[in-house]
């Protein structure tokens, strides 16, 4: 069966394939090699931390640690999403209400005085959440998709105790990882359908919002219908998805990096 | 086309406790991913929110059909991998989502009434959620700050607004009362979030109405086959040898029997085909023979029980490629669901199935052969006394039909007992015996034939051959050194075309071959405008091909995709073919592909075969009356009448209506029924143009 090709080009803005979410770049750096469960704790807590203390400090320790990593994995530049014009729009409109709102520090700005200090937590806001949107990128760059279920599967143990369905979670957490390239190829198509079937703007809210409509029960029928050829499928493999089994190892490597991470967050904690 | 709506006479009853079953543990899977996919878009675009409110929808469906416990096995997974797309923000929204869904779907089931379903969703939804976001805001007095940092911003540019006009009390009243709530956030921010799941809950009831329109389709949950009776979990597996004896069935909500006594007798080291055109039968016998339908009237002997899905039992290969493999990699999907110690080798396993060396492969980069033949290894992993492949060669192209062919040969001659269903009767030349079904009875049994030319099928070639095209007129559609490169300038590029030179004029024909990955769906979407080629240039008449996709209307181009269902946007027939023009222009689309718009205008989309969706969809685009009409693998799943039909329709349009068809296909069988020109691609490059001779 041939893939949906992605619409580029076709609406500026509309670069969502472009994204390339979870799309595996082969290497042999320490991020490559790190297991996939540690790269999630990885996630968990630096951005824990980012929550916790949202001061410049904390940006920049968690911004040295991920630029050190993207360094490391040797990351190809093709990789970085092209911006779509609207973020900068987006960037500016933000910008401005910043600065609007004023407060100290003030600056002078060719004779005009002007407070500093929304400006600042815009941008402590925007850098912090960048970095989190960096590092979920730097891990799904060089983490193999197939590597995500059993790592959760390890890192969910521990909840096993508390009665916790662990082992039926994680299988559908698999199944679902396998069926996520299905369900986006199938996101294109009906787009591209879509427009063949109905090309020309469409201007009432109340038609728009009844094109959204349509849209959503095709997606959902078509769904369904998938699921039921996978429930037969399911039901010819005896039904009951094996417990997943994970061989990664835990290496020194690993547990250089949470440590790394844990005393950045300490850091945080203590230069806030 | 198997009858997705019926539900079995005898099925298992819908489960209430213990593990997710089988349809259940799919829609867990497929839905809990819509809703992932939902969120993330909604973190990443503009006014994104709308696609976070409705990422409610999936969990709502769900919950709708099944148990508590899917719902929330469904949130969960979701949710942990939103985790790792987005960190913490997409796990909340998630989980925000995924309660208000199971919420409306599960009060839905239980048929309360829309205001009671309100109330159990702000309790269930709201109050956790609020409690939630206070726990972290009272960790956290950074982030509750900064937070209300960005609030103060506006609050602050308003009051300074207010001021300017002159309303000084307002401004301060409005400072004022941003004060309190920042001294008050354990109230303020709770209260805001109530308000706001408040106002979503409200704009979700109308979600009622899908669900209602869900559980009204015929896409009812797949409840599997016959449950095992007690007594007989202690027999032991012996699927074959098996006599089926003069059985009926009739499914639920059905008029007719789907099956009208048939008997068949299957034995080890045999291979017999089942032959016939859609709904025919042939589904519902293989499944009475594998023990997952109960027969109305008659009897299917054994020595035991059929042990479907179990080691030395019944083992399936269904239809489509990709819904049938289970694992991300092919060495997951290959022991998908067998214990640890039933495992052996996947070498030879992959070996005898042409995929040696793959075990690490990622399945999503498998083409349709490769998955059907993983199916098939995934299959043999149980080492099963009867294999039955349900369809498994209709969707694949010539070169994967006859390997997975000659692999059920092979199959019979090491003992096991095959039955190979299809309705391609050149298939059938290596079977022992060849029994041929239609209107649910077995009509014909014996060896196999060597005719398999569909009736018609040689007169129609000849009239279509015979089709002449004006050359004096300018092309409809130029293609001049055209290529495309996917993903340019990434890590994943790689091209799919390059250098395609091609005209095309008026009422002309078109056939695209090659192999899978030889660049044919490509030249399909570079076609109808769906895309921009990155080299070269494509034009219909005198403006560029991709321009007209989007400005101009009506449509000059309309693309037919294989997968229909997706193309058709309205829950009944008619109402879909009048998105694109009256209900007179829609009923003559209708005729013009040879439906008949009284009979099937009213009726649903999802009841209607894979065929029929085809040309509904066609029929959509028709009504837009475009000058090229462009098909991709319009053949698959099609059975022979199936497919004259269609060959019929596309000779009709281009001779009544001057359209210029392009089809796309890998199957070459009857190929030349759809156009007089064939163009051979290989490597994303033409390699050999030829036109029929009539």
């Amino acid at each position: 069966m041939s893939r949906a090709p992605t619409d580029r080009g076709i609406r500026r803005g509309r670069q969502l394939a472009d994204l390339h979410v979870f799309r595996y770049v082969p290497g042999t750096s320490f991020v490559h090699r790190t297991w996939a469960g540690t790269k999630i704790l990885v996630i968990a807590i630096l951005s824990t931390g980012v929550i916790l203390w949202p001061t410049w400090r904390a940006a920049g320790l968690a911004g040295a640690l991920v630029l050190t990593a993207f360094l490391a994995a040797r990351l190809p530049g093709g990789i970085a999403p092209r911006i779509p014009r609207w973020i900068w729009i987006f960037f500016v409109i933000g910008f401005v209400l910043a600065l609007a709102s004023g407060g100290k520090p003030d600056a002078s700005l060719g004779g005009l005085k002007v407070g500093l200090a929304g400006v600042e937590v815009w941008a402590r806001f925007l850098v912090l959440g960048f970095e989190v949107l960096a590092l979920a990128g730097l891990v799904s760059w060089t983490t193999p998709l197939a590597d995500l279920a059993p790592a959760l599967g390890r890192l969910g143990a521990p909840v096993r105790k508390l009665r916790v369905p662990v082992d039926e979670v994680v299988g559908a957490i698999a199944l679902g990882i396998r069926c996520l390239p299905l369900l986006l190829d199938e996101f294109r198509v009906l787009n591209a359908a879509r427009r063949t079937r109905r090309p020309e703007p469409l201007t009432t809210l109340k038609d728009k919002a009844d094109a959204l409509e349509d849209t959503l029960f095709t997606a959902l029928a078509s769904s369904l219908r998938r699921s039921r050829e996978l429930a037969e499928a399911i039901e010819a493999r005896g039904g009951v998805p094996s417990p997943v089994a994970e061989t990664h190892p835990f290496t020194r490597l690993d547990l250089t990096v949470l440590a790394l991470c844990t005393a950045a967050v300490v850091g945080m904690a203590l230069l806030r | 086309m198997r009858r997705t709506g019926a539900q079995p006479a005898g099925a298992a009853a819908r489960p209430t406790h213990g593990r997710l079953r089988p349809g259940e543990l799919a829609e867990v899977a497929v839905l809990g991913d819509l809703g992932l996919v939902l969120e993330v878009i909604g973190w990443f675009i503009p006014l994104g929110s709308i696609f976070q409110a409705l990422a409610i929808l999936p969990f709502a469906v769900l919950s709708s059909r099944h148990r508590l416990r899917a719902g929330v096995i469904a949130v969960l997974a979701a949710s942990s991998v939103g985790f790792i797309v987005g960190g913490i923000g997409i796990v909340l929204q998630t989980f925000l989502a995924g309660t208000v869904g199971i919420s409306i779907g599960t009060t839905y089931r239980r048929g309360w009434t829309p205001l009671a379903s309100l109330l159990a969703t702000i309790v269930v939804a709201g109050l956790p959620i609020a409690a939630v976001t206070d726990l972290i805001d009272w960790i956290s007095p950074g982030f509750r700050k900064l937070s209300f940092a960005q609030v103060h911003i506006i609050v602050r540019d308003a009051a300074r607004t207010l001021d300017g006009l002159g309303e000084a009390r307002m401004a301060h009243s409005l400072s004022t009362a941003y004060d309190w709530a920042f001294a008050h956030w354990w109230i303020s921010i709770p209260a805001a979030e109530l308000l706001a799941i408040t106002v979503v809950a409200l704009i979700c009831l109308r979600l009622r109405v899908f669900l209602g329109m869900v559980t009204a389709t015929a896409l009812s949950p797949y409840t599997g086959g016959v449950a095992e009776r007690e007594e007989d979990a202690e027999m032991p597996v012996v699927p074959v040898p098996a006599r089926i004896e003069d059985v009926r069935y009739r499914y639920a909500g059905s008029y007719v029997d789907a099956l009208v006594g048939a008997s068949l007798v299957v034995e080890p080291g045999r291979l017999i085909a089942v032959v016939g055109p859609n709904g025919s039968g042939k589904s519902t016998l293989v499944r009475v023979l594998t023990g997952r339908l109960e027969p109305s009237a008659g009897r299917v002997v054994r020595a035991g029980r059929p042990g479907y899905g179990e080691l030395h039992g019944t083992a399936t290969v269904f239809q489509r490629p990709e819904s049938q493999v289970l694992g991300v990699r092919v060495r997951d999907d290959l022991w998908w669901g067998m214990p640890v110690q039933d495992r052996g080798d996947p070498g030879p396993l992959l070996a005898m199935v042409g995929l040696e060396g793959m075990e690490d492969r990622e399945s999503s980069t498998l083409s349709g052969g490769q998955l059907q033949r993983l199916a098939i290894a995934a299959a043999l992993a149980r080492r099963p006394s009867l294999l039955v492949s349900d369809e498994s060669t209709a969707m694949v192209d010539r070169e994967g039909r006859d390997e997975v062919v000659a692999l059920l040969d092979r199959l019979r001659l090491e003992g096991l007992a095959v039955v190979h269903v299809t309705h391609r009767l050149s298939e059938t030349a290596v079977a022992d015996v060849v029994e041929q079904m239609r209107d649910g009875r077995i009509v014909a049994s014996g060896p196999p034939r060597a005719d398999s030319t569909i009736r018609g099928a040689p007169e129609l070639r000849a009239t279509v051959a015979g089709e002449q095209v004006n050359a004096e007129q300018p092309p409809l559609v130029r293609l001049r050194g055209i290529g495309y490169v996917y993903a340019d300038g990434t890590p994943w590029a790689h091209r799919a075309l390059a250098e395609v030179d091609l005209d095309l004029r008026r009422g002309e024909g078109l056939v695209v071959t090659g192999a899978n990955g030889s660049g044919k769906t490509t030249l399909a979407w570079l076609l109808g405008g769906l895309m921009a080629p990155t080299e070269g240039l494509a034009l219909i008449g005198t403006e560029p091909m991709r321009a007209q996709a989007i400005d101009s209307a009506p449509a000059r181009v309309g693309v037919a995709f294989q997968h229909a269902r997706l193309q058709l946007l309205k829950p009944t027939v008619l109402k879909d073919v009048m998105i694109g023009g009256d209900e007179e222009a829609a009923r003559e689309a209708l005729a013009a592909v040879a439906l008949d718009p009284d009979d099937i205008g009213p009726r649903r989309v999802d009841d209607l075969s894979g065929g029929e969706q085809r040309r509904v969809a066609l029929a959509g685009l028709l009504v837009r009356r475009p000058e090229l009409l462009v098909l991709d693998e319009p053949y698959a799943g099609l059975d022979d009448e199936a497919r004259l039909a269609l060959a019929q329709v596309l000779h009709h349009l281009r001779l009544e209506y001057g359209i210029a068809t392009v089809v796309v296909s890998h199957d070459l069988d009857n190929a030349e029924m759809l156009g007089a020109r064939l163009v051979l691609l290989d490597a994303g490059r033409i390699v050999l143009e030829e036109v029929l001779a009539s």
